[in-house]
């Protein structure tokens, strides 16, 4: 029993970092309807910035993180007025294939100036654990979780109950309505952008002390933020949260009680199995169709 | 005063309106009707900025509205309650109303007391603040973009085909809200394809057809004009009349 709840315990920690790292995908998907392929280059770009910080200057990557952010939303910023918005004025799916190749790019450019050699930061929490009786619970798993817990939250807070929340949903159901009353989609679209960028960040930071990585790395993690973004619904916060914690939750329990091999398959396969019974994923909303207004 | 003088535009290069010109007395309620396709819509995107025009002036109680952002003449008080999909079904029907004063973005009070005015006027908004948007009947929903429209007490209120879509009961809430609104000071100038409706709530009617003004007058005079019944089985007169 110690054993489930330990695995638990340990699905839960990893499935909220799994939902820190999604969130960004998930809003330019709900505003743009842009699938940004580039969120595991942006992902692994904040984990070396941040590895910089801490091997460089000695920065703990839970506090470069707070560095990283401007610098990534700032990033966001020139990539969408530069490259994203105009292409989407062209076409959404040229967009779509423009994030695409940002990723190559990024990809590219990391492996210019770090180089192929594995990479990781390893502060002092890195390889303690608090202990609640017989459970252990890893401090880095747990520090990153509350991290994942007060930014989806902050995140969950300015889409709920700000203007510029507010705004968002607007915009990003009903652009022309939007407009009406004064919204500007585009300028909505380059906050968003920003937004999500700089929310990687943290989850670049987290993944900084829990993972090694390499500049390609970024391909197995656009994998697994599109599973979870899938599994919760595209375009929801709380769905994000919910796909990375069942998630998470199924990785551990298939690392543990199946095998570890078969538990990098367990992403794919839970897609196939929401896209066959709930394509909307779990959180999708849903308006009345029977009126025209 | 709206006044529209030569207008033309349209979609993709392509002119809808020609030349088009209208006046609207302030504080009367202006109803264009017309045939599909004749441009009624058009006129409401182009007052509301949505679409610039490509020639022509739209001049709203003094000032020239052409160049404007969408926001900037929503904030000079000229808002448009769209055909379809007006409202925002993620947001609950108080963030939709409040959503109506996102340009100014008052203090929280003084938008708390707004509400409660408009939900007076429109009871749904008081009684169905936290519901979704998206659960509402289309009639519920009108009322509720009529109180978002009303939020930062607008001169001008365009309204695109208000009761498109609904039974007998909402549109006869729809005729009182606007009156209410017309009686609040504001100006309405409003497209119907309901000719009846229309003929029952304006002071002025102006009939459209392709893209340009081929009679004005009284809702009476409109009523009685022999050309009506052609106009909407294309019949359009062959030079423009007005008949007052």
């Amino acid at each position: 029993m110690a054993a489930l709840i330990q695995t638990l315990v340990f699905g839960l920690l990893i499935g909220g970092v799994y939902a820190l790292m999604s969130t960004g995908l998930t809003l330019v998907f709900g505003v743009m309807k842009i699938v940004n392929m580039a969120q595991g280059a942006f992902l692994i770009l904040s984990a070396y910035l941040t590895y910089s910080l801490w091997t460089y200057a000695g920065i703990d990557p839970l506090i470069g993180a707070f560095i990283v952010a401007p610098v990534m939303g700032l990033l966001g910023v020139i990539l969408y007025k530069g490259i994203i918005e105009r292409a989407q004025r062209i076409d959404a799916g040229l967009a779509i294939v423009a994030t695409f190749a940002l990723a190559l790019i990024l990809e590219a450019v990391t492996a210019l100036i770090w180089g192929p050699e594995p990479a990781t930061t390893t502060p002092d929490y890195f390889n303690q654990a608090v202990h609640i009786g017989s459970i252990a619970i890893p401090k880095a798993q747990l520090y990153a979780c509350i991290f994942a817990v007060v930014i989806t939250a902050g995140l969950a807070f300015i889409i709920k109950r700000t203007w510029l929340g507010h705004a968002i949903t607007a915009a990003s159901e009903n652009p022309e309505g939007a407009r009406l009353i004064g919204v500007e989609p585009a300028r909505v679209g380059t906050w968003i952008f920003a937004i999500s960028i700089a929310t990687t960040a943290f989850g670049g930071a987290a993944l900084s002390f829990l993972y090694q990585f390499v500049p390609d790395s970024q391909d197995g993690w656009i994998g697994l933020t599109l599973s979870v973004v899938i599994l919760g619904g595209l375009g929801s916060i709380p769905g994000v949260v919910a796909g990375g914690l069942v998630l998470g939750v199924a990785e551990a329990l298939t690392s543990n009680y199946v095998s570890v091999q078969w538990s990098t398959a367990v992403p794919f396969i839970l897609i196939l199995v929401v896209l066959t019974v709930r394509p909307q994923g779990l959180f999708a909303l849903h308006s009345r169709e029977d009126v025209s207004s | 005063m709206i006044t529209l003088a030569g207008v033309c535009g349209g979609y993709g290069g392509l002119d809808i309106l020609s030349a088009f010109e209208l006046n609207v007395e302030p504080g009367t309620i202006n109803c264009i009707i017309g045939p599909n396709g004749a441009g009624k819509s058009t006129v409401l995107k182009t007052v509301s900025g949505i679409l610039r025009p490509r020639l022509g002036s739209i001049v709203v109680n003094g000032l020239d509205l052409v160049g404007k952002s969408p926001a900037e003449i929503v904030k000079f008080g000229v808002v448009q309650v769209p055909q379809r999909h007006g409202l925002f079904a993620g947001l609950t029907v108080r963030q939709n109303v409040m959503m109506g004063a996102y340009v100014a973005r008052a203090s929280k009070k003084r938008l708390d007391a707004r509400y409660d005015e408009l939900a007076g006027m429109f009871p749904i908004i008081g009684k169905r603040a936290s519901h979704r948007a998206g659960g509402l009947s289309g009639g519920q929903r009108r009322m509720v973009e009529f109180a978002r429209a009303m939020m930062l007490e607008p001169q001008v209120v365009l309204l695109d085909e208000p009761t498109l879509g609904l039974d007998p009961l909402s549109r006869g809430v729809i005729y009182e809200s606007t009156r209410a609104m017309n009686e609040a000071g504001v100006t309405v100038l409003m497209v119907e394809q309901n000719v009846r409706f229309g003929l029952s709530l304006a002071d002025t009617v102006t009939v459209m057809s392709a893209g340009r003004v081929v009679l004005t007058g009284t809702a009476s005079e409109i009523e009685r004009h022999p050309d009506l019944m052609g106009l909407f089985f294309g019949l359009a007169p062959e030079t423009d009349q007005v008949a007052e």
